[in-house]
């Protein structure tokens, strides 16, 4: 291929190699599973690999093509059981593919195999010799089947070789079962040759009987036969030439069904609808206030097509977890496995769908998750023993749909955490009196862990078992406008769940009036609306706070921290009888916002702030209300 | 030795090949002009090979063959052909004929082809 047309197909070529590595990690950790037949993983892991030498030949990347070899004979030699499938292998073949994503990345970012592979090629070479792969002489199949190889050179002055081919096809079929053919079958009829195709049959005929054949047919120049070695080789590269085939018509029909558009034309297709979600909440409001009855109807159908309109677009931004969800397997084992722990990890829900951009930043709190669940969750296999454990832990990462959220949960059967080392821990911190800790629920307590730096300041297996970065965790997922969830129970385990939107793009917020103004508070981070009378709030070192449901609940006025001033005037707080307060809460800080009126809870569009805004302490973007006014949506995390 | 029917509505062709058969041994036991009379003399002669002609009056080759399969399913039937036929050869085969000869005729090319389908 020219350097052009390499550089066109090089996307395809990364993202499907990407894949399918991914693929075949999988199929190797299935090898590592004993209670399941290891030969269809084996075939599987196989011929991935073959895949991959294929395309990557085809892209010119030989260092690539030629590892994936070595790997390709290991898989071969497991497969016909010449070496025994162990875990020394599979740990091997595993980390041969790391090794490939190594190539991969290389690729991407460089153009280049050029990775040196040489070590673990030896490596993989080593492992086939020690198997001593049986070569010598002819593996006969039960029933004195043969297989053979035949080459068929037609005479040049060969009218309808078409015809002619089929004529020698369906003698030679009279013999045995054709296993393939080269060119297809279809290819030979229609005369996509020269003058010469290859036969390879399955049959119990002899050499001669099968020479025999040809006596009957003209226009026969010469015959090649050759019996062929393993039939499992054919098979499998029949099968697999099969099955690839199967795939480049189900990619080809695919291809006629989909089209490949980028995440950005996605995004303005989004942009354009929230515009005309904008835009309808205006016209709604124009029929009700001009009363135009006929308007009305019309928009009342208008706003059925949109909402379908805006629902399909966010299908369309949708992505199932597994893609993210797959690379976990690997990572757990290496993890657990470097600390001499066992683990079973389950994946449920991998079908789920969630909005591209919320999946890209769930990763990484996922990872913590994970991470945290057999670093800190599991316990040593000797420990769980001890106290009457399965030696082996179990770590199971679920994914949910709810109405319009996803649930994450990452849940192990470990130690769990220990909540009165964290209340101890939380006054000795002086975050909270010796008084105040003692009347915390579990729950509330449990809640310090997501305070920054809460648990890291000691060693952190000994205080809680866990905490490395739940503060990291809970800030990006409330990035996305979700929310975590701690469940724990000692030496039960400990449940994370993270709670995230289906899409960033769209969410609920409540809005409220402070001067005159309206905001839009995101409704993830809204706990509850109260009302508070005057004598309920009180003062400590000068801040209002009051008693919520037997916790200290600070008050702040909207409208001074908008001022940017913390300093709430003593005149403001006596204006007024009654406040309202919006209970917000983010970082594991809640605080109750006072406005002047709490309006409505609506579906609002987020339009980012640009890059002057960007930072601006409190924003988080703007939305635009029916009628045409842009509104502020603050950002709880940086306002507080 | 074969006893061969000829069907071909070109007296020319039938003339032709008459001659290389006969002279390469075999014998020609009748000859037909188009495709009903092709299947007619069939069944009256029992020849061991047909020749068939894939443009005939009345019924065209192919449905010849059809019909001589369904009569007797081992029947040998050859098919003569002009350049330009492939899709029409093909179906022949596939509708089971056994071989095929090319106009315009090469003595040396009939006569292996009738060969070699008796060797089948």
């Amino acid at each position: 291929m020219s350097e052009e047309e390499l550089s066109e197909y090089m996307d395809e070529f990364v993202e499907e190699t990407r894949e399918h590595i991914q693929a075949l990690i999988q199929a190797l950790m299935k090898l590592e599973q004993k209670d399941i037949d290891s030969s269809e993983a084996l075939d599987e892991a196989f011929r991935i690999a073959h895949t991959i030498k294929g395309t990557s030949a085809l892209m010119g990347f030989k260092n690539m093509q030629q590892f994936c070899h070595s790997m390709e004979d290991v898989l071969e030699a497991l497969h016909s059981r010449s070496i025994e499938v162990n875990e020394e292998i599979i740990d091997l073949l595993l980390r041969s593919a790391t090794k490939l994503e190594e190539i991969l990345k290389h690729i991407e970012e460089r153009g280049s195999d050029d990775v040196d592979v040489s070590l673990m090629k030896l490596e993989l070479e080593r492992y086939k010799e020690r198997g001593g792969r049986e070569e010598k002489g002819v593996e006969r199949e039960e029933g004195g089947k043969r297989i053979y190889e035949i080459k068929v050179v037609l005479d040049r002055g060969c009218e309808f070789r078409g015809a002619r081919g089929f004529l020698v096809l369906r003698k030679l079929s009279e013999l045995g079962e054709i296993v393939k053919t080269i060119p297809s079958s279809e290819d030979i009829e229609e005369e996509n040759f020269d003058f010469e195709f290859k036969v390879i049959i399955e049959t119990e005929a002899r050499e001669e009987e099968v020479r025999r054949v040809f006596d009957s047919i003209a226009d026969i120049e010469s015959v090649e036969i050759t019996e062929v070695k393993k039939r499992k080789d054919v098979k499998e590269e029949y099968e697999g030439g099969k099955r690839k085939e199967e795939e480049r018509i189900r990619r080809k029909k695919g291809a006629v069904r989909s089209v490949r558009v980028s995440i950005d034309k996605l995004d303005t297709v989004i942009d354009l609808i929230g515009e005309l979600v904008i835009n309808k909440s205006r016209l709604m409001q124009i029929s009700k206030e001009k009363r135009i009855e006929e308007l009305r109807e019309v928009m009342a159908i208008q706003e059925r097509i949109i909402k379908d309109l805006q629902y399909e677009a966010m299908q369309m931004r949708m992505v199932p977890v597994a893609r993210i969800f797959e690379k976990f397997p690997k990572l757990v084992r290496d993890l657990y496995r470097a600390q001499g722990k066992e683990v079973e990890f389950i994946i449920e829900g991998k079908d789920i769908e969630l909005d591209r951009t919320v999946l890209d930043e769930i990763v990484d709190p996922l990872l913590h998750l994970l991470r945290n669940a057999v670093d800190h969750g599991i316990e040593p296999p000797e420990e769980r023993v001890k106290k009457g454990k399965d030696r082996k832990g179990r770590i199971r990462l679920v994914a949910r749909r709810e109405r319009d959220y996803v649930t994450i949960s990452v849940e192990d059967d470990g130690r769990g955490i220990e909540v009165e080392k964290v209340r101890e821990k939380a006054v000795k911190r002086g975050l909270i009196s010796a008084e105040e800790a003692a009347k915390l629920t579990d729950e509330e307590v449990l809640k310090f862990i997501f305070i920054p730096n809460f648990s890291t300041m000691e060693k952190v297996n000994e205080v809680s078992g866990r905490g490395v970065g739940m503060d990291v965790v809970k800030a990006m997922i409330e990035e996305v406008g979700g929310s975590v969830e701690v469940h724990t129970e000692k030496d039960k385990g400990t449940r994370v769940t993270l709670k995230v939107p289906l899409t960033t793009a769209i969410i609920q917020a409540l809005l409220v009036k402070v001067q005159g103004r309206t905001y839009a508070i995101p409704l993830s981070n809204v706990n509850e609306i109260i009302s508070v009378s005057r004598e309920e709030i009180k003062t400590i070192h000068g801040k209002a706070i009051m008693m919520l449901r037997g916790s200290v609940l600070p008050l702040i006025m909207l409208q001074s921290l908008l001022r940017h001033t913390n300093v709430d005037s003593e005149e403001e707080w006596k204006e007024k009888e009654e406040f309202v307060a919006v209970v917000v809460e983010k970082g594991g800080i809640r605080v109750g916002l006072i406005v002047d009126e709490a309006l409505k809870q609506q579906e609002i569009v987020v339009k980012p702030p640009d890059e002057i805004l960007k930072n601006t302490k409190g924003l988080g973007g703007f939305t635009i209300l029916g009628d045409g006014k842009v509104i502020p949506i603050l950002d709880v995390a940086t306002l507080v | 030795m074969a006893r061969i029917l000829i069907a071909d509505d070109s007296a020319f062709a039938r003339l032709l090949l008459r001659n290389i058969f006969e002279a390469s041994g075999h014998e020609v036991v009748g000859e037909a002009e188009d495709g009903e009379e092709a299947i007619r003399k069939f069944e009256l002669l029992k020849p061991d090979i047909v020749t068939l002609d894939i443009i005939m009056p009345k019924m065209d080759g192919i449905e010849v063959v059809k019909k001589i399969m369904k009569m007797k399913p081992d029947a040998t039937v050859i098919m003569c052909t002009a350049v330009g036929q492939k899709v029409k050869v093909l179906e022949a085969m596939k509708a089971g004929a056994k071989g095929y000869i090319v106009k315009p005729f090469k003595a040396e090319k009939v006569v292996e082809e009738v060969n070699k389908v008796l060797e089948g």
